[in-house]
């Protein structure tokens, strides 16, 4: 036994060549043995119990130059240093990235998580756009309700549940309506990480997901100009010493494009600007700053429907990165996020909501071996509105100014090679306070004050553990608490895009679940992986939008305050290498809404999810991808009958009537399952001063009519159904040029 | 890969379990019975019908063969569904599911109304009616001026009702039934008032106004159970007071008188 501990050690640090910066994930590994591990997030890295002899120590990551080195360790006593500056060049990129695969897999507990890097992005399937979203989408536990939102649905999650972090700041609508873009372009993107469930204590307040996205390091100069039949989409991006900067725009134009195959105008625009610029102070000191700005806007005044929606984003962050000496590291950032979105009818409706955001983060990290430890705190203080003028039936104004702060203590311990524990404990405290908002809709006279300025305070316990049963295979299992002080009016449980944020306050208290996840993994030697997770959520407050709620009565009647239960399982297998890549998944997912009055599937209840892509790598610069997706039928509240209202009519002294529809108990009817196939392919070709590439896309191959939504036309006997339906057979080409 | 196959096998076989619910219509009564409380009123009619499935073709009007009634303090009314005609000296069936019976309601009497189904479900309910209603002003054939000022209302009232949730005015240009879809909808909108008076006229200034002609002025003593049952198109819909299914058991009163409208 004590042989066995006994042995060489060789240690040191991986970095960047040109920018000094630790390469978190690279490989270290000595050739042709068992003996391999990956660099630490700081770069470190150890290598234990090596026999003496002589070794090839090889430094391998994705994106940099392979160094070799021959090193000799002349007894089992022997402790070698040996430190790696890695020059970064520009190669061919698989579909995902092995070494970090393998990090991933050895030292974090990969329940729920998915790592996707701005490479693995760029050479997912993609149709007319790439896009994060729609990549996202495709991932096991993730549903959708319409081709017209990219919005996320999370194991019996909806979207509001979700925290979506653009360089930690929140960003509170990064969806278009339109469905093909999110908010997100991929070049302005460097590291994604989405975590479906059981999620560390550094992310609070949301109860199902996060989406964690870094804005892209700028890069020497360069830049890109891609345009397609639906938007174009620019960056450039440069560095000049110690500072660097990016920026990329877009805007769509289905206004010109959608009345060419589809038979009704579409006025409606959104565009994307995405800034980075960042300093390298010292050798141990970085700030960067990021600026996000959305809008959408959908205008039907022209067409003779009265009818405008719109929202955007803005956001503003600045980030310091300090190396406070080996092994400590401090983060913090300041920053601005501001929503804001718009509805209006006719003159007879207007409806405004919006939120600004201003957020500070700290956070200390130690990283080891053995151990690392973080820790840190956030405040933030949001200004809030939600207003709504449709006079006579209801004016309010909710104007509130609630705090929200947290203290969080996370340590992640790998006593050995098979055993793995992330522990953490998360202290939050929320300030609901809302003065003088609420007023009678008459009389104008403030209703409730006191009970507008509520103080919550919300310990969570998050301990996640990972067991090894061989150096591929692992099981998780993870549980924790979560609590989430804001909810989204999502009428039709999202189909109708009309978001709009409300903190809770007054009778509506904090949205509550726990986690509880179990999983299986295993991981190929070329970064392929199956995954198995069951998982359990018991949310023990829910607010669902009340679909019937009394609009003269909102602040009382806006949502349904209950339980709920999500379950289910995920399943996905992923080939991450070879002239085919992509994955498959598969989810099996149930999501009940329950409280003393009401109970009912959600609306985003999908029974079974399938996600099928592939890309092939033709040679040549040719790919060819495809994307089949099958969802069984989403929940809805349908009519079932009719019956008729007589009436005596005064003015015609007679009996008259009309027809009342019965409805179907809330969602209790469901639509035909969903399914489509979009096929494309990409033609790159290399120039001395950069590369075009020509790609040609086909959405819904077979022109299958998804349903979105149903209605009766009264006016024959009997009644016919009819339906709205989503994205039909849609071809598309584009063209980017990258220099 | 066995294991792999076997998880598989294990999911397909739990997604097979799975199975969503099948919703079937099951069609309920919808009942109406409205009294009218009136001197014009010569018989009082019962509605009886049901709710349809939404694929259904619906060309008849309601369910034959049901036993109706309303039970008071002391007599039981019956409403068969066939009337005698004086004309052909003949009993007639009536239109389906209409059923005539005739009443001298008592303002403190609260009736029952019982409907038997011909699949043998019996509905019931109770309700107090409406007394009768009378306009005292303005007085039949009185001329009345739109133009007048301000301070000349020109208050409709009536007596007070018991049983009575509110009162509805109209006023209806004074033409044959086959001309009223001609004239603005605007006349067809009551005015609401829980009062025994209401500035009516004041009210309708900007209504369009043919001058020099005769118009029918009618006010309704409604109680509430028909009030609950015609909120169908505001949050929270028809409310029946039926022991099942749909419809109303409740009563309006009415009465009406001419005026002469100038400018």
């Amino acid at each position: 036994m004590i042989l066995i501990l006994l042995g060489a050690t060789i240690t040191g640090s991986v970095a960047d060549k040109e920018t000094g910066e630790a390469i978190a994930g690279c490989s270290v590994y000595l050739e042709g043995t068992e003996f391999g591990t990956s660099a630490a997030s700081n770069g470190y890295y150890n290598l234990d119990r090596i026999p003496r002899g002589s070794y090839t120590l090889v430094f391998s990551i994705i994106s940099y130059k392979e160094i070799k080195r021959r090193v000799a360790l002349e007894n089992e006593a022997s402790v070698l240093y040996e430190n790696a500056r890695l020059e970064r060049v520009p190669i061919q990129m698989p579909a995902v990235e092995v070494s970090s695969r393998r990090i991933e897999f050895e030292q974090e507990v990969t329940a729920s998580a998915f790592r996707i890097d701005k490479e693995a992005l760029k050479h997912t399937p993609v149709m007319i756009e790439r896009d994060l979203f729609r990549t996202l989408m495709t991932l096991p536990g993730v549903t959708f309700v319409s081709d017209f939102t990219s919005a996320l649905y999370v194991r019996g999650g909806s979207p509001d549940q979700n925290l979506v972090l653009l360089d930690n700041m929140v960003l509170y609508n990064p969806f278009h309506f339109g469905g093909f873009l999110s908010t997100f372009m991929i070049d302005a993107v460097d590291n994604v990480e989405f975590l479906t469930g059981g999620f560390p204590v550094r992310y609070g307040n949301r109860l199902s997901a996060v989406l964690d996205v870094e804005s892209v390091d700028p890069e020497p100069l360069g830049g890109y100009l891609s345009t397609s039949l639906l938007a174009t989409e620019g960056a450039v991006w440069g560095r000049l010493g110690d500072f660097g900067g990016m920026l990329t725009v877009r805007r769509t134009y289905f206004d010109k494009v959608i009345p060419i195959f589809m038979d009704f105008e579409f006025p409606y625009y959104f565009y994307d600007i995405h800034g980075v610029l960042s300093w390298r102070v010292t050798s141990k000191t970085r700030l960067e700053a990021t600026f996000f700005n959305t809008k959408d806007k959908l205008d039907l005044a022209e067409e003779s429907i009265p009818i405008g929606v719109g929202w955007s984003n803005q956001l503003v962050t600045l980030r310091l990165i300090q190396e406070l000496g080996d092994p400590w590291v401090l983060k913090s950032w300041v920053g601005w996020s501001r929503y804001t979105a718009d509805f209006s009818f006719s003159d007879l409706m207007d409806a405004e909501n919006g939120i600004d955001d201003f957020s500070a983060r700290t956070m200390f990290i130690r990283t080891a071996e053995v151990s690392t430890v973080e820790l840190g705190a956030e405040a933030s203080y949001l200004k809030f509105i939600y207003k709504v003028d449709a006079e006579p039936f209801a004016s309010y104004d909710i104007d509130g100014r609630p705090e929200y702060g947290a203290a969080f203590f996370s340590w992640k311990y790998k006593p050995g090679p098979l055993f793995l524990l992330q522990a953490g404990t998360r202290a939050g405290i929320y300030h609901a306070f809302y003065p003088d908002t609420l007023r009678d809709s008459i009389s104008g006279e403030v209703r409730g004050i006191d009970s507008l300025d509520n103080l919550y305070i919300e310990p969570q316990v998050r301990v996640s553990a990972k067991y090894f049963l061989t150096a591929d295979d692992a099981l998780n299992l993870s549980v924790g608490n979560f609590y989430q002080n804001l909810a989204m009016v999502l009428p039709e449980g999202g189909r109708i895009p009309t978001n709009f944020w409300i903190p809770v306050f007054g009778k509506y208290g904090p949205q509550q679940v726990i986690h509880l996840i179990a999983g299986y993994e295993h991981l190929f030697a070329d970064g392929s992986r199956i995954r198995i997770e069951p998982y359990y959520k018991h949310y023990l407050h829910l607010l669902a939008f009340n679909e019937m709620f009394d609009i003269s009565d909102a602040d009382e009647d806006l949502f349904s305050s209950g339980a709920g239960r999500a379950y289910g399982a995920d399943f996905s297998i992923e080939k991450a290498s070879g002239r085919l890549t992509g994955w498959i998944s598969y989810s099996l997912a149930f999501s009940r809404f329950i409280s003393d009055t009401l109970e009912f599937y959600t609306n985003f209840d999908r029974r079974h999810n399938l996600n099928v892509l592939g890309t092939y790598d033709l040679g040549k610069n040719w790919r060819v991808n495809a994307h089949f997706t099958f969802a069984s039928g989403m929940p809805y509240a349908g009519t079932l009958g009719r019956y008729r209202i007589y009436y005596w009519d005064p003015v015609r002294q007679e009996w008259r009537y009309y027809w009342i529809t019965i409805e179907a108990d809330r969602n209790s009817l469901r639509f035909p399952a969903y399914h489509r196939l979009d096929v494309g392919a990409s033609k790159a070709w290399e120039f001395r001063w950069g590369t075009l590439t020509v790609r040609a896309d086909i959405v819904n191959v077979y022109n299958h009519k998804n349903v979105m939504l149903y209605y009766y036309d009264m006016s024959n006997e009997p009644p016919v159904q009819r339906s709205v339906t989503m994205i039909p057979f849609f071809p598309s080409i584009g063209i980017e040029v990258r220099f | 890969m066995k294991r792999f196959l076997l998880a598989g096998l294990i999911l397909f076989v739990f997604v097979s379990c799975t199975q969503e619910e099948d919703y079937e219509f099951e069609p309920e009564p919808n009942i109406l019975g409205l009294m009218r409380i009136g001197d014009t009123v010569s018989s009082q009619l019962i509605i009886v019908d049901q709710s349809y499935d939404i694929t259904d073709t619906v060309n008849e009007y309601g369910v034959n063969g049901a036993t109706v009634r309303i039970i008071g303090e002391q007599d039981t009314f019956n409403f068969p569904d066939t009337f005698w005609d004086p004309w052909t000296e003949s009993w007639v069936h009536s239109i389906d599911g209409w059923y005539w019976g005739w009443i001298d309601f008592s303002d403190s009497t609260s009736y029952s109304l019982e409907v038997v189904l011909p699949w043998d479900d019996t509905v019931t309910a109770d309700a107090m009616m409406p007394t009768p209603i009378r306009i005292s002003s303005p007085a039949d054939s009185d001329t009345v001026s739109i133009s007048a000022q301000p301070h000349d209302p020109h208050v409709v009232t009536w007596n007070f009702c018991k049983n009575t949730e509110l009162y509805l005015v109209y006023c209806i240009p004074d033409v044959d039934t086959s001309e009223l879809g001609n004239i603005s909808p605007i006349f067809s909108m009551p005015s609401f008032t829980m009062d025994t008076s209401y500035t009516f006229f004041l009210e309708r200034m900007i209504a369009p106004w043919i001058y020099d002609k005769y118009y029918v002025l009618r006010v309704i003593a409604v109680s509430p159970e028909y009030v609950d049952y015609m909120g169908a198109e505001v949050p929270g819909g028809s409310v029946s007071n039926l022991s099942s299914g749909y419809g109303m058991f409740g009563g309006i009163a009415e009465d009406a008188v001419r005026v002469f409208i100038v400018p």
